[in-house]
């Protein structure tokens, strides 16, 4: 994909990067690095920054559970409270990089940026990433190939950008490479064909499911018939309950095609955060991909992938409020506010990926958030340094076992209540049990009032559907914070809820 | 702007919120607290988020230079590493909104939300407030209105957007009303009228000037009759040298056209990613949809620890720690001023800026000042920033090079501004 440059239809992601290339180079705000490497014996008057003798915090202490302590002070502690670099904070991306050289050993590591050499950057949770990246890749003329079950922060970013979606079967292992196959092979383009893959491979939210290594492989096998970009959201990839953990697309990378997104949020951070599918009304792009239309120019100028124009465009039809316009896809039913999801406190995530990819996206953490607080950053280096990649993967194992701990509390209590009334499956890691409710053709109905009103929530499956109005005859069941008393208190009442379902 | 509804072209943006606020009621998320509040009867499988139990942080202690400690723990701890709501920590949020009332007192505070009513956000510094705030007000159709010179990071946002300038006159008491008027009346709709104009009201990034209150009396009536939003990017308030501090557009915002970013990045820390959005309820509560999607929420933990600093420091500590800051940088702008004075009489022309940290320093008989900077001062070892990088065309030439005067001792002032004297006297006129 990378050494070949063409026009055809297959290459676009070769155009695209090129494009975005040039585009770089046009309007590139200059990494910081590039303003000219500051010494003592330099008078700096450039930089907008303020006196951090001005900022009133002298140290910061965090007590760890096993009885160390981490001290941030003095230059560290200046460090952590100015401003820092939009790609992270330097240590902290080469620890991580070590961290991937040994996990995932990317085929295209060393590989110049114009073969599809692997960068990292740290973002402000997976979550930042994965909305760049949507942004970066994606237009209101594309289609992202997806299972047919999706993390709705995920459906969040691209409802509203008007992004199609061709949703793939799968199984208990995951995609099913034929369907897939079956699917790209016979894509009647009235738009863009698709380039873009999304997968969760781990533990996937909302259905638990783990691909198998075949998998990924006759996938990624696809990937490169047909030209595809490979987005692998891993937030629960250290949370496998298998300790030896499943090849990540990463290391089968042998083309530069997978854009990696990591989360601490589930291994050194707990938290709350919201899955509101609620209109998005703006996405600000640092860099507007330039992608070309079907056709011979390729010259196509700047365009705006922009769900703004989407919107404003709309809009300017004046006294008509074109609600059908809209379209389904493009806004929850509003449900979904009441679903809430958590994410990590210290927000903090990294993206791995083809550098020239990761670089744009680092282009537009500059103009939105900067870069990932710097405490965050400086306060979990120190951890990860203190506890080497060791001592990280040694905590990630104990993390994993608990939750497996609790998924068997979790089966057991499914079993004992559920058995005749509902299927489900059985989770190789992360924290959610995907539960078909026999005899449901949509589970709304039961989770957002009857089990409400009995004082059980769940999550309707129809939340993580492209398509939210469509019926669903799953529920999503985190096993991560009830006991076991309340994981029989809850399934007991799903089960009589059931009972009493008129069929 | 907000009681009148119609289709003319003044008043696109009634249309634009009340669509926006139908957008919202139609498919409206509910507020996190309608959601369903989880009580300890409740068994919940909806959540998806880790068990804190598997987190390794017991605690956090912060010293302060003052002495006083702030430490995090228990349910705190537990808090700052579970609830995150988009908006923000509530109790900050509080905190914020009262401070906000003492200082600005707007006068839509408690409007109902058709009526403009103000609402406040937390966001991952000012410059996330800016971006998304641009990014929802404007598109590749609309022309923004601004000073020539503009912040290099709103640039960055708009540039991309292909948003189009309009940029205004002004002298050293900022934006000339006059050419805003004369501006906006002659404006030629090849594409939509501007309908937002983009203003550092204090100490200005780059041109270091404060807009004087008359000034921005007669912006706002200009904002009225043009029905413009404003975009007030105030990073710099808490610098101005003046103590009692001039009276911001939102203190004046009768309509609920101003949306502000404050920053606590210039008095508390650039690190900690944390600022803040004011403005009209309808218009904030976008943000954070936006918020919700792309950032989740700024990070608790400095949520948490500036909450913490302000409880203890109350509204009268922080602003008394305020204007101790604002002090110092007044002192290195008197540094600053000596210093060119010194060297650079004859040679250069400056302002005296009333607030924050930079001197916009213009270099006598220089056309563009990009080559003089970028490599014969850089070679020499010294580094400003030419005013080019400040234009929406940042191909044009500028005669102007920013200072910043934050950073440098006297003496290393003494010898930048020595060995910019010298370059220009040998630049070839």
């Amino acid at each position: 994909m990378w050494s070949r440059r063409g026009a055809a239809p297959n290459f676009r992601i070769v155009i695209i990067v090129i494009k975005l290339a040039k585009v770089k180079l046009h309007f590139g705000s200059k990494p910081p690095s590039q303003a000219g490497q500051v010494t003592p014996d330099h008078v700096s008057f450039a930089g907008g920054c303020p006196n951090p003798d001005m900022f009133p915090f002298a140290s910061v202490t965090v007590a760890l559970k096993d009885g160390r302590n981490l001290k941030i002070d003095g230059d560290l502690l200046k460090k952590s409270l100015q401003y820092g670099s939009s790609e992270g904070l330097p240590e902290l991306i080469n620890w991580l990089k070590v961290m991937q050289k040994t996990l995932h050993n990317p085929p295209t590591w060393t590989n110049k940026p114009e073969q599809g050499g692997t960068e990292l950057c740290i973002t402000t949770g997976s979550q930042e990433a994965l909305s760049k990246v949507c942004g970066m890749l994606l237009t209101n003329d594309d289609t992202i190939i997806t299972n047919s079950y999706v993390y709705t922060g995920v459906l969040d970013n691209l409802r509203p950008m008007g992004v199609r979606f061709l949703t793939i079967e799968s199984d208990e292992s995951g995609m099913l490479p034929a369907a897939l196959f079956k699917a790209l092979s016979s894509f009647q383009p009235t738009h863009r064909p698709p380039r873009v893959i999304y997968i969760v491979p781990n533990a996937a939210n909302p259905t638990g499911v783990t691909l198998t290594l075949e998998r990924k492989e006759l996938i990624y096998q696809i990937a490169k018939e047909f030209d595809l970009l490979i987005i692998e959201d891993d937030p629960y990839y250290f949370l496998q309950f298998n300790k030896s953990r499943i090849p990540s697309f990463l290391s089968l990378d042998t083309d530069g095609r997978v854009l990696r997104a990591d989360s601490f949020s589930k291994v050194l951070s707990a938290g709350w955060s919201h899955s509101h599918a609620l209109p998005r009304t703006g996405l600000v792009q640092a860099v507007a991909p330039l992608f070309s239309l079907p056709g011979p120019s390729e010259e196509e100028g700047f365009r705006l992938p922009h769900a703004d124009q989407l919107v404003a465009a709309r809009l300017r039809a004046l006294g008509r409020f074109p609600a059908q316009d809209l379209g389904p896809s493009r806004r929850s039913s509003g449900f979904e506010g009441r679903v809430r999801e958590t994410r990590a406190e210290l927000r903090l995530g990294f993206l791995t990926g083809p550098k020239m990819l990761v670089h744009n996206v680092i282009l537009h953490v500059q103009v939105s958030t900067m870069h990932c607080n710097m405490l965050s950053q400086v306060l979990v280096l120190q951890l990860l340094q203190i506890w080497g990649l060791e001592g990280f993967l040694e905590y990630t194992n104990k993390v994993s076992d608990f939750y497996q701990g609790q998924r068997d509390l979790m089966m057991e209590s499914a079993h004992r209540w559920l058995n005749g009334l509902a299927e489900w499956n059985n989770p190789q890691g992360g924290m959610f049990l995907w539960i078909k409710l026999a005899g449901i053709t949509d589970t709304y109905d039961l989770v957002m009032r009857k089990a409400r009103d009995n004082k059980v929530l769940f999550v309707p499956g129809r939340a993580f559907l492209p398509d939210n109005t469509m019926p669903s005859p799953y529920v999503r069941a985190s096993y991560s914070l009830p006991s076991q008393l309340q994981m029989d208190k809850g399934l007991k009442i799903l089960a009589e809820l059931l009972k009493n379902v008129e069929r």
